[in-house]
């Protein structure tokens, strides 16, 4: 099976104020086609820099990235945008959607965005019911709860059919019941789905879902859990 | 009075000081806090400092103005400090002998105190004429002094040195004005011509001497000349008829004494010897300078009102820019109070940051202030210097130090209020909320606070509304009855909501505001004035903010269905939309500044365009469609007008060939009964009824048409009057300024009584002293002539009036008139003939008026700017308020550019419903204020829309400009940083 | 030995926009003078809510809550206020600092505030030494690192010689190994001083330096466990 992701040397500095951290140091990492991988680690250890280094949200100081072939580091900021779009879906551990927009609003944008805009509302409303929320459509995040609201964002996460998904710390807002259910969609659906998932993670009972389990400090890769 | 307040203000900041000295850390916090950005610091002294350059603007001018027109009254009175003399109804100056005037002035100097000298005079209104140049001036000022008599008036001079005056007979001294008027020089002939005797002098000019000293008296454009030599100018040998009196003290001193003097005079010399009665107190140089005071700071009260508007934005933009600061140092002063810091402690901090703001703001104020009056002083000098009559206000420039302290101490207490009224709404945070930067939850249904805000406003409420309805003024009235119905919707939103009782009350107060309450006989008859234009902007434009932020979703759901097709765009639409109508309170604060100011600058330029349009009429209307009226000087008939100008040798320069008729009428001063001032009675023919096109503001009911009331007058024996109508008239809208065309101390006609009505009796008494009584059946809508209209028959047979002395010339299309009325002038400067143009002066007036309208829209434009550039500092606030979301927003697909144009959509969104908002009640007021003032008078209705579209257009542009970089800050929020920290 | 804390029937409700949650659900909670307690939960268990509530700085809605043998329900905020710069000090993740104020500045303030001024100086000079800042005190914090700004934080907190310090996530924003150390001076003062020391965490080897750790879960406290 081919890589879907692969990392090889990256460096990533940036600066707080004074202060220069090199969060990434010499980076290395490889993920199969449809794996799912946890990345674990303490504060600090530059997980979250990681992601959105290899998500293309940031750019890396030194090192080499190819998502699916394509080098990361040589394609433009609108490329990278489009590429985020339409290839990938994003579950962060809040602020997850727009405040403004419905349920099934939110869910729509990735489709929006990608000039998919004729079948939108019913891609939109399908995901929705898949994660459970078909009652909800029209709800604003703020008459949702946290467990609603990851429910949606993970709906709008693979309504483009992404090759990609991206989750950082996705239950860390949630109680253990519902950190437990949201996982369970999001294990259930990598298995129907086939997408490749990273999900980053402090808590070793959630890396324990994934495929594989890297351990992550000082800003590289220390070693494989699983 | 001046040293109290700045004794004040000193004493509150050592107060502050001592203060901040007890709590030294609290001080440091708050002093420090202003060094942090410096970005900030600067866009909160300009917000904080608009209240004080307003006051300062408005100040500056008035003083500027004061100065001008106290120079001028000096400069004119110099020496002289009081005046004695009286005038007919025509203007002319009444006489007395001067054996009588020796001794009344004896008796002056021996009983009045501080008068240093008196002096008699003669003074008139003559044609003079240049037999070489042809140039005349039909009405020129001329002074016949004793120079004997008194050296305590002042010196002569010419060109700026003293000059001993000595002249010979028949010598005159002229003005450099009347120098170039007449193209004359030293040593050429003038002719000073009475019409009434048919005469003239030749007099020899010795010397132009400046207008200034002895001979400013009575402005320019004058004659000086021997006292004997005047007299036998006006036939009235050994008389006077003008006093002068000067006091012991100088130019600027004397008119202290000024007051006592010319009451002394009038209690102790006048009163008490009938002889001199004829002869009256004139005024005083101190009276003349309270007159113009006033005069100048209705006119400073007008700016400094104008001015409202920006100084109510420049307040809320501060408060805006205070909150936010407050949100941005949520956290840490969340941590403050954790650690120790008390609520009261906590507010201590943002006062004393506060303070030092009001004071630079202040400061910074009074500079800006200078500075835009002499902009606005330098943008207008033309117009200044051609409407208003030579001088240039940048000469007169004045700052007056106490204005200025005013003006910060004002500034200051204004902005002071400011601060802390933010300061409480930043101040009460919960402390767990502020350290996690979740926003607070909006004010509880049950809230009791709210409840007694709401029962405060009832009440204030209710004692304006009964306040108003006591004195019949609608200013309270209309205030109080809008207060009730705000705070009904107060109490009432806790049980049906925010929304629904905020709409309504909305609802409301358009409708309170917009109907004409009048019609169903509400507050009918009350007073109104410029206030209520003010009130109305703000309860209007208040309504329509509430009405329009409660009801958002509505607005979200139209522009959805607008952008359904465009999909990709429709995300950006919709999330750059929802943001403003989300945040209401920020939001709504901002239309509400652009629409209120957008709302004024309409309603003005409603205003000037109604006039405008309409100018055509009002000319035609005080026309009657003659373009030149002609006024012939003491009551000198002209039998034969027409005879006269088509003879070639009379009037070789004229033809009836330039006119399409001439109508003439008789005209002369007639006593009315009961009334120490009289009137003119002017008798007219069939050929005026015919031809004259003058509109009736009212008649009585019995007649069908203006024509059946004007045929009325005409008929036999006929006991009807025609006369101009109340209230706009005694001068009316146009009158002042076409007496003063005429000549100072002349009138065409005396004003009248207000309380003239339809169907009033007048009892009048003609000159062999009988009592002849006529009703008044109609009401003239023209004011440049005033008096009596009857017919030339009941003028003859009533009152024996038969000189025609007034001339209605109707030119041909082709000529223009102010040329005709120039040559009119010179052929017929021995009748004394003066002419008006009515165009002109009615074109005069109205550009004067224009004038001011426009600097009062540039005041209010000030204010537009303020909000404009509140408007970038919210945005950019939001910039980086939203960089978590904007952060998602770029993970999840979002282009850059996307993300601009969300934030320029956002704000355009925000200042069109403001433009909008403002435009549409404005136009709204224009209309009510037409159909109550001018659809009467048959005027157009017309919306002046390039000057409304281009104001929009221009504040749209200037948003896009400062909003530029907020949106580009957002565009390039970097999602990595932004997501890297939860 | 006495209980510094004592926490009965504990109950909290608060909203977030519409939604209306509880977060403390009849707790029962007490520590005693002197000890260590680590408090853990997963996110949303409620244990920022409990230290918020048992510092004072938020409001129970039913139950009672006594510090030091005082009902802080009956205390009025500004009594609050001031038992909070007398007697407790503050660490948390982070916004600690006042960024005006220059390091040593920012750890008198609760002296300052509670109108201790007379020594105020020479104390936050004495407690910045203490955590190896001797050097930085004019510093700003600007100027200063995660962990030098975490130091400084941990100095205020022990400036007035509290009696109780709270932490919350003190080491969440640090990388691992400026945390070890932020501990270590934590474990340090607190034998050296002897305050009364409660620490919310998710961190198992940052809890596993206290004396006991208490588990909570849906706002209750689900277990207990004793460390040595």
């Amino acid at each position: 099976m081919k890589n879907m992701i692969y990392a090889e040397g990256v460096h990533k500095y940036y600066d707080t104020g004074e202060v220069k951290v090199h969060a990434l140091r010499g980076l290395n990492l490889s993920v199969k086609d449809g794996e799912m991988v946890a990345i674990i680690g303490p504060s600090g250890a530059g997980k979250t820099t990681l992601m959105n280094c290899l998500s293309g949200l940031d750019t890396i100081s030194d090192g080499k990235i190819w998502l699916d072939g394509k080098n990361l580091v040589n394609m433009s900021d609108k490329e990278k945008t489009r590429m985020r779009a339409q290839k990938m879906g994003f579950i962060f551990q809040f602020y997850n959607l727009l405040p403004v927009l419905t349920a099934v609003e939110n869910v729509e944008v990735p489709l929006l965005l990608s000039g998919k805009s004729k079948d939108a509302r019913r891609r939109a409303e399908k995901a929705l019911n898949i994660v459970g929320l078909g009652h909800r459509y029209d709800h604003r995040p703020s008459a949702l709860s946290g467990g609603e609201r990851q429910r949606v964002t993970i709906a709008r996460a693979l309504v483009n059919e992404p090759d990609i998904i991206w989750a950082d710390e996705p239950t860390g807002d949630l109680d253990s019941k519902t950190s437990e259910r949201i996982l369970d969609i999001l294990v259930k659906l990598n298995e129907m789905i086939g997408h490749t998932m990273v999900l980053i993670t402090h808590e070793r009972d959630i890396a324990e879902r994934a495929d594989r389990i890297l351990y992550m400090e000082n800003g590289v890769i220390k070693k494989r859990l699983k | 009075m001046m040293l109290a307040l700045i004794g004040l203000l000193v004493l509150f900041v050592i107060f502050i000081l001592v203060d901040a000295y007890r709590y030294k850390v609290l001080f440091k916090i708050g002093v420090r806090n202003i060094l942090r950005r410096k970005g900030n610091t600067i866009i909160v002294i300009m917000g904080l400092m608009v209240a004080t350059a307003i006051i300062s603007s408005s100040l500056s001018v008035g003083d500027t103005m004061d100065s001008m027109v106290e120079d001028e009254i000096y400069e004119e009175w110099h020496l002289t400090d009081v005046i004695i003399y009286n005038v007919t109804a025509e203007g002319d100056y009444i006489p007395m002998p001067y054996r009588t005037y020796n001794h009344m002035k004896s008796g002056i100097m021996e009983i009045v105190e501080n008068v240093e000298d008196v002096c008699g005079e003669i003074h008139g209104h003559l044609p003079i004429f240049n037999p070489e140049t042809a140039l005349v001036r039909p009405n020129a000022l001329f002074i016949g002094m004793d120079f004997n008599e008194s050296d305590a008036f002042g010196n002569f001079y010419v060109n700026g040195e003293v000059y001993e005056p000595a002249l010979g007979d028949m010598e005159i001294f002229i003005d450099e004005r009347l120098s170039n008027e007449l193209d004359a020089n030293k040593g050429d002939y003038l002719w000073l011509i009475n019409p009434e005797q048919g005469d003239y002098l030749n007099l020899t000019v010795k010397e132009v001497i400046d207008n200034s000293g002895r001979a400013a008296f009575g402005g320019p454009s004058k004659i000086i000349m021997n006292l004997e030599d005047a007299q036998m100018a006006l036939a009235i040998p050994d008389q006077i008829n003008f006093v002068r009196v000067a006091s012991i003290g100088d130019v600027h001193e004397g008119a202290l004494y000024s007051d006592q003097i010319a009451s002394d005079i009038d209690e102790l010399v006048i009163q008490v010897n009938p002889a001199y009665r004829s002869l009256g107190v004139g005024e005083s140089k101190n009276q003349i300078l309270e007159t113009y005071r006033q005069d100048m700071s209705l006119f400073t009260d007008l700016f400094f009102i104008f001015g409202t508007f920006s100084i109510v934005a420049g307040i809320i933009l501060a408060i805006n820019i205070f909150v936010m600061l407050g949100e941005e140092r949520k956290s840490e002063m969340g941590m403050a109070r954790a650690v120790g810091m008390k609520r009261i402690s906590l507010q201590r901090t943002f006062s004393y940051e506060g303070l030092v703001y009001a004071i630079a703001a202040s400061i910074v104020g009074i500079f800006v202030g200078i500075g835009v009056t002499y902009t606005i002083f330098y943008l207008l000098e033309d117009v200044f210097v051609n409407v208003g009559g030579g001088s240039s206000l940048l000469d007169y420039f004045t700052v007056k130090i106490e204005s200025m302290i005013i003006a910060f101490g004002a500034g200051f207490i204004l902005t002071m209020g400011t601060i802390y009224f933010s300061v409480r709404r930043i101040s009460n945070l919960n402390i767990v909320r502020a350290i996690r930067d979740i926003p607070e939850p909006p004010l509880s249904k049950t809230s009791s606070k709210f409840f007694y805000m709401a029962l405060l406003t009832l009440v204030f409420g209710g004692m304006a509304t009964m306040m108003g309805m006591r004195n019949e003024m609608l200013a309270p009235a209309l205030t109080g009855t809008s207060l009730l119905i705000i705070g009904t919707g107060m109490i009432f939103r806790r049980w049906i909501g925010d929304r629904i009782s905020f709409t309504v009350v909305g609802v409301f107060l358009l409708l309170w505001w917009l109907l004409p309450l009048q019609r169903y006989g509400i507050f009918v008859g009350y007073e109104g004035g410029l206030p209520i234009f003010i009130l109305s902007g703000l309860f209007i434009v208040t309504a329509g903010v509430l009405i329009v932020m409660l009801n958002g979703e509505i607005i979200t759901n139209l522009i959805e269905k607008v952008f359904s097709s465009e999909k990709s765009f429709k995300a950006v639409v919709v999330s750059a939309i929802s943001h403003p109508i989300k945040e209401r309170f920020r939001t709504g604060m901002t239309i509400f500044i652009f629409a209120l100011i957008i709302f004024a600058i309409t309603v003005m330029g409603m205003i000037v365009g109604i006039f405008d349009t309409n100018m055509a009429l009002i000319i035609e209307e005080q026309s009657g469609g003659y373009e030149i009226f002609g006024v012939t000087m003491m009551g000198v008939s002209i039998d034969n007008i027409h005879e006269l100008i088509e003879n070639e040798t009379a009037t070789p320069n004229l033809s009836m060939d330039y006119f399409n008729h001439i109508d003439t009428a008789y005209s002369d001063s007639v006593d009315i009964y009961g009334s120490s001032d009289g009137s003119l009675a002017i008798g007219i023919d069939e050929n005026f009824v015919d031809n004259s096109t003058f509109g009736m503001a009212s008649y009585l009911e019995e007649y069908d048409s203006a024509r059946d009331v004007w045929n009325a007058v005409l008929e036999p024996n006929s006991p009807y009057v025609i006369t101009n109508a109340p209230g706009l008239g005694g001068g009316g809208m146009m009158g002042g300024g076409a007496a003063s065309q005429v000549g100072a101390g002349e009138s065409v006609g005396a004003g009248i009584d207000d309380e003239l009505e339809l169907g009033s009796i007048i009892t009048f008494i003609n000159r062999d002293g009988e009592a002849v009584e006529k009703t008044v059946i109609g009401f003239m809508e023209q004011n440049l002539i005033q008096g009596f209209f009857m017919s030339k028959e009941t003028a003859e047979n009533d009152f024996g009036i038969t000189s025609t002395t007034v001339f209605f010339f109707n030119v041909r299309e082709e000529y223009d008139p102010d040329d005709i009325a120039r040559i009119i002038n010179q052929e017929f400067f021995e009748y004394g003939l003066q002419t008006i143009v009515v165009d002109t002066i009615i074109r005069d007036a109205l550009s004067a008026a224009f004038m001011f309208f426009d600097l009062f829209q540039g005041y209010m434009a000030l204010g537009l700017v303020i909000g404009i550039a509140g408007l970038g500092v919210i945005s950019l606030r939001a910039a980086h308020e939203r960089r978590m979301e904007i952060g998602i927003m770029r993970a999840v697909g979002f282009e850059r550019n996307m993300i601009r144009y969300s934030f320029l959509i956002e704000n355009s969104f925000i200042t069109i419903v403001g433009i909008l908002l403002g435009t549409v009640f404005g136009i709204a007021i224009g209309w009510l204020l037409w159909n109550s003032l001018f659809n009467p008078m048959g005027w157009e209705f017309t919306i002046p829309w390039f000057s409304i579209i281009s104001i929009g257009i221009i504040a749209y542009g200037a948003m896009l400009l400062t909003a530029m970089p907020s949106a580009n800050k957002a565009s390039k929020v970097s999602a990595a940083e932004a997501l890297r920290f939860d | 030995m006495k209980n510094m804390i004592q926490v009965e029937e504990v109950h909290k409700y608060y909203d977030i926009g519409s939604v209306k949650v509880h977060a403390l659900r009849g707790l029962d909670f007490t520590v005693k003078k002197g000890e260590k307690v680590a408090v853990m939960g997963p996110s949303g268990c409620g244990k920022t809510t409990l230290l918020n509530c048992l510092s004072s700085l938020d409001d129970i809605s039913e139950g009672k809550v006594s510090i030091a043998g005082r009902n802080i329900m009956e205390m009025s905020d500004d009594e609050k206020t001031e038992m909070r710069a007398l007697e407790m000090g503050f660490v948390f993740q982070f916004y600690n600092l006042l960024p005006v104020l220059t390091a040593v500045e920012n750890v008198e303030l609760p002296l300052l505030l509670a109108g201790r001024a007379k020594n105020a100086r020479t104390r936050a000079e004495k407690a910045l030494k203490i955590v190896g800042l001797g050097n930085r005190m004019d510093h700003r914090p600007s100027a200063l690192s995660g962990g030098e700004r975490q130091r400084v934080t941990i100095a205020r907190a022990i400036v007035n010689e509290p009696n109780i310090i709270w932490a919350d996530e003190p080491t969440g924003d640090l990388d691992t190994v400026t945390s070890q150390k932020i501990m270590d001076i934590l474990d340090i003062l607190n034998e050296k001083i002897g305050h009364t020391m409660v620490l919310v965490t998710h961190e198992r080897e940052i809890a596993e330096r206290a004396e006991r750790i208490v588990h909570m879960e849906s706002g209750v406290i689900k277990r207990e466990e004793f460390m040595e």
